[in-house]
């Protein structure tokens, strides 16, 4: 598998990972419920699709309830609406009490439910768990265009396209009249379309933008040019701008000088390992030598590289990812420039040198998707009043319930929704895995995500997202380094990895609790200025907050 | 033949109980004193459970199991014995700096050199009983009370206190008791692997010249008829009887009687006299031992195979031994509490913190003991709960936490006594609720504790002694 393909699923688990942090984030970041069982609605949520997607139980290995053959949105959507139920329901006994009650609950809960699935056979096949799941749209995957007429083709891609484009230009919509902004004059004026939404104001320019880029879709299959490559390739072309226009953004204020030493450094950091890859049991010793000597050089020269704090870790994540990606490829493979070119066309599935859309990439672009509506969901609750509700109740719920606030039912509330998302990211886990039983619903799931929200920034739905990014770079670059161990050390390496997880943990709590983009504080609630006035976005570096969609909210 | 019944399972509950209460004592005196909800709590029952496997089967350890790989050897000896010195001079060492070395909090040791030597003779002696016992279980479960001790220290020293000392709320807590329990369990898990292990248990041990067998299931078999009633204790391997008293009805019904009366009366008078609980536990003690007696002197024998009921509890001495040894440290808490300086201490420190440091109570030294003893605690708790399963996994400890809250939230958090009856409840709940609910297996009993956990909070949320300390 081309380390394209990985990418594309480590984006769908990235994708996974980023609603149960959004869902979580809102009941714990935002009004500090303190969830330690959130992979119980997770579970509901995966079942729950699974079971209403499945058709009805037949044959001797196959038992379970419900079969009854629905559509996966409709599923989704009912299962996403049980866990929600579930976790009101589950809260109202323990919300009134004191927060470590509700906890111990929400643990219990999760565990009980785990041990529910596994062990009672009629429910939901028990310890084998369930399987054959049908993906929607799934017979229609890999889209190939090979003759340019099949009109059920046709049809699949321009709406992909639509919905892309749809997407796209929504996240963009804000940036361009601020002239700040390279990125977006960068990737407006490389793909055109996303630019109508600008120009044109509201939905009406997002959807003009979306069916301008659908039009011309049509039109390149039309045309009998195979399209997937067009634009499933302009489309990586873009994602890699965006991703370099950001990290322009956002560490613009670091020289050449400061890159070349990231690149020299994470190089480093990557040639530490290479007599772990090449001499076996002996390279662990020498490997171990060669990191020790890494950290200590990269400890004490951190300052004059300029790579001291969570920024200068970023610059060495970039590197890394980027040598990862492209140098690793570059270097072991026969064909570099061929590797090099499909690695950058990502979003494209190559079958020798033909290009086809594969289910995966459309399952990302769908989790995607859904990621950015909930994000924008979520945004706007806690941007809401009831949003400051949730917060004021984190912070003193005394103060909520002198103001006349009736606690208990913002609480509640909250952990319906938030649970609700929990439900949603579970239905696209059973139809990511297509087969899933119940060990994938371990306790540790909720520690995974709560480590997401925290990494990531707590009350911070943009860290959280991030945080999920981080998670995973740093889940695969583990399992990288875990492989090159001898076959005997794999189990021990992979406890170990866990350890170093849970160690990371308690490190980022002590000493950054806020995480990699703190909460942002809310400056004023009188004067709602939408828009993208400059006025408070003064100092040049935002950290990534001062967005106009918070508008009057400005970056901590 | 008579078939197991509810007596059976409440044997069971008691056995469970008194296995969660020494878990459940740890996590309600570190709940309630150092207010971490320690979710790791679990974890510590695990790692001591791990750590008598250095005792009882070192080969199968990793690294260690170099020295240990024929058996039974000078080099594990010694090892074993260094380990057990450097663990409790460790602990010496952290509780109280440079001068717990030096003093024992005893009187009479407290002075420099004397208290240095009694040191290294209580050292010097544990390490001779891990050592020497080798590779006895229970020389095991000394070596993980040590261990676990130690490393409750260490946590309270290099990770909670830290956070203390940052003003950390709670809840930010409970999540850095989630990161540790991670950490301990999967750093157990790489050093011994993710496979099932357990004790090699002797079965048999020689008491006053006779082999008894320890780990084998004996049956008490129990009739009850209109003429009287007995008992017969059958072996499970040859179905044989071992022994057998019965008694005529009359017996019955006189050594009853008199046992009611004189424990009632007993009763009273302490409450007349103002005796303390100790003086009635005591006399009540006697008393029931005079009576089995009393009732071994009136039996006819041999008792009778039939009658209109009788049941059959399923018993062995490892079971026996597994809740002396949890009652014998619940006693020894109880003292500790009651009676010493630093139980004192802990009290205050748990009724209201800020006041007893205004006291001079140093709250450092109560916060290092406490988790101390919490450790100690767990580590003997989950090398029995290994003893009983007999399967240990990393998981060992974190299957019974839900148990241990329940128990702590059931006694009402902050009452260490609480936390003990809680305990029973639930392991009482957890072994008689599968036996009485129909068409539920064994594989339910956490989901009962949790059943309890939960009916607790929407009814009686402060817990059965919720306010009282």
């Amino acid at each position: 598998m081309a380390i394209s393909s990985s990418l594309v699923s480590l984006g769908i688990l990235v994708g996974i990972y980023g609603l149960l942090a959004l869902g979580l984030n809102l009941k714990y970041g935002y009004t500090g419920l303190i969830e330690i069982g959130h992979v119980a609605f997770f579970l509901i949520g995966a079942y729950g699709t699974a079971l209403l997607m499945l058709p009805p139980a037949k044959g001797e290995y196959a038992s379970y309830v419900l079969g009854l053959g629905l559509p996966f949105p409709v599923a989704l959507a009912a299962a996403a609406v049980a866990a929600g139920i579930l976790g009101g329901l589950v809260s109202l006994p323990a919300i009134r009490l004191r927060d470590d009650y509700l906890a111990i609950v929400l643990l219990g809960l999760s565990i009980i439910l785990q041990f529910v699935v596994r062990n009672e056979e009629w429910l939901a096949n028990g310890a084998n768990g369930l399987h054959g799941i049908t993906r929607p749209l799934g017979n229609l995957f890999p889209l190939t265009f090979s003759g340019g007429t099949a009109t059920g083709e046709q049809v699949v891609f321009v709406a992909i396209i639509f919905f892309v484009w749809l997407t796209v230009s929504y996240l963009n919509r804000h940036h361009l009249p601020d002239g700040r902004y390279v990125r977006i004059g960068l990737v407006t004026s490389s793909l055109g379309f996303g630019y109508l939404s600008t120009v044109i104001d509201g939905w009406k320019g997002l959807l003009t933008s979306a069916v301008s880029a659908s039009v011309a879709a049509y039109g390149v299959a039309a045309a009998g040019v195979n399209p997937v490559l067009i634009f499933m390739g302009a489309f990586s072309i873009y994602t890699w701008i965006y991703v370099l226009a950001s990290i322009r953004d956002r560490y613009g204020d670091r020289g050449v000088k400061n890159w070349l030493y990231g690149a020299v450094s994470s190089a480093a950091l990557i040639l530490c390992f290479l007599p772990l890859a090449e001499l076996g049991p002996t390279g662990v010793p020498v490997t171990a030598v060669c990191l020790g000597i890494y950290i200590y050089l990269f400890l004490k020269f951190r300052g004059h590289l300029g790579l001291s704090g969570i920024r200068g870790l970023g610059v060495i994540g970039v590197w890394v990812f980027l040598l990862r990606y492209f140098g690793v490829e570059f270097v072991t493979s026969n064909t570099p420039a061929v590797t090099t070119a499909k690695n950058l066309l990502w979003m494209v599935k190559f079958d020798g040198f033909h290009a086809l859309l594969g289910y995966q990439r459309f399952l990302f672009l769908a989790i995607t998707g859904t990621v950015a509506v909930c994000y924008i969901w979520m945004e706007r609750t806690v941007n809401s009043p009831f949003g400051r509700v949730l917060r004021s109740i984190r912070e003193d719920e005394r103060v909520s319930m002198a103001l006349g606030k009736n606690v208990f039912s913002y609480k509640v509330e909250s952990m319906v929704l938030g649970s609700s998302l929990a439900g949603i990211a579970g239905g696209f886990f059973a139809i990511y895995m297509r087969a899933f039983s119940y060990g994938s619903f371990g306790s540790q799931v909720t520690f995974f995500v709560l480590l997401v929200v925290v990494l990531g920034g707590t009350a911070n739905n943009r860290g959280v997202l991030l945080g999920a990014v981080i998670y995973w770079g740093f889940e695969r670059a583990s399992q990288d380094i875990a492989s090159l161990f001898p076959a005997a050390f794999s189990s021990q390496v992979a406890s170990f990895r866990r350890a170093a997880i849970g160690l990371l943990f308690i490190f980022v709590l002590y000493y950054r609790p806020e995480g990699v983009l703190p909460e942002r504080r809310i400056r004023n609630l009188g004067g709602r200025s939408h828009g993208t006035d400059g006025s408070n976005q003064t100092s040049g570096r935002t950290g990534g907050g001062g967005r106009a969609t918070e508008g009057g909210v400005e970056s901590d | 033949m008579p078939s197991t019944e509810l007596l059976n399972a409440v044997v069971n509950g008691v056995t469970t109980g008194s296995i969660i209460a020494l878990g459940a004592i740890g996590l309600a005196l570190v709940y309630s004193i150092a207010e971490v909800p320690n979710f790791a709590h679990g974890e510590l029952l695990t790692f001591g459970a791990y750590s008598a496997f250095l005792v009882n089967t070192p080969a199968a350890v990793p690294v260690f199991g170099v020295w240990a790989e024929s058996g039974h050897t000078v080099a594990t000896g010694s090892t074993l014995f260094l380990l057990t010195f450097s663990l409790y001079m460790g602990s010496r060492f952290l509780l109280t700096g440079r001068e717990g070395l030096t003093s024992l909090p005893i009187r009479g040791l407290r002075d420099g050199s004397v208290g240095l030597v009694a040191n290294i003779v209580l050292a010097a002696f544990l390490g001779v009983v891990v050592a020497y016992g080798a590779p006895s279980v229970w020389s095991g479960m000394l070596l993980a009370a040590l261990s676990v001790g130690l490393l409750g220290l260490f946590l309270e020293i290099l990770v909670f206190s830290k956070f203390r000392e940052k003003g950390t709320d709670l809840a930010t807590t409970l999540i850095v008791a989630l990161g540790v329990a991670f950490f301990l369990r999967f750093s157990l898990q790489g050093v011994f692997g993710g496979g099932t292990r357990s004790y090699a248990v002797a079965d048999t041990v020689e008491v006053g010249g006779f082999e008894t067998s320890i780990a084998k299931t004996k049956f008490v078999d129990m009739y009850l008829s209109r003429k009287g009633g007995g008992f017969e204790l059958v072996s499970s391997a040859t179905g044989s009887t071992l022994w057998s008293v019965g008694f005529g009805i009359a017996a019955v019904v006189l050594v009853v009687g008199v046992a009611v009366l004189l424990l009632g009366s007993a009763y009273v008078l302490s409450k007349r006299r103002g005796y303390g609980r100790g003086t009635w536990t005591i006399s009540t003690i006697g008393i029931l031992g005079a009576l089995v007696v009393a009732a071994l002197f009136f039996s006819t024998g041999t008792s009778t195979r039939e009658g209109f009921y009788s049941t059959r509890i399923r018993l062995s001495v490892l079971r026996i031994l597994i809740v002396t040894v949890a009652l014998s440290m619940m006693a020894l808490l109880y003292y500790i509490l009651s009676y010493t300086r630093l139980g004192k201490a802990m009290r205050a420190a748990s009724d209201n913190l800020e006041l007893a440091q205004v006291a001079g109570i140093d709250t450092r030294y109560v916060m290092r003991a406490t988790w101390l003893i919490a450790g100690v605690y767990a580590g003997v708790g989950g090398v029995l709960l290994g003893v009983l399963i007999p399967s240990v996994t990393v998981t060992l400890g974190f299957d019974l936490l839900l148990p241990m809250f329940a128990a702590v939230i059931l006694g009402g958090v902050g009452s260490i006594y609480g936390a003990i009856l809680g305990s029973y409840l639930v392991g009482l709940t957890m072994d008689v609720g599968v036996y009485l609910i129909p068409g539920i297996g064994p594989e339910y009993r956490v989901a009962l504790a949790f059943a309890v956990l939960f009916l607790v909070l929407l009814v009686k949320p402060e817990g059965i002694r919720g306010g009282v300390t």
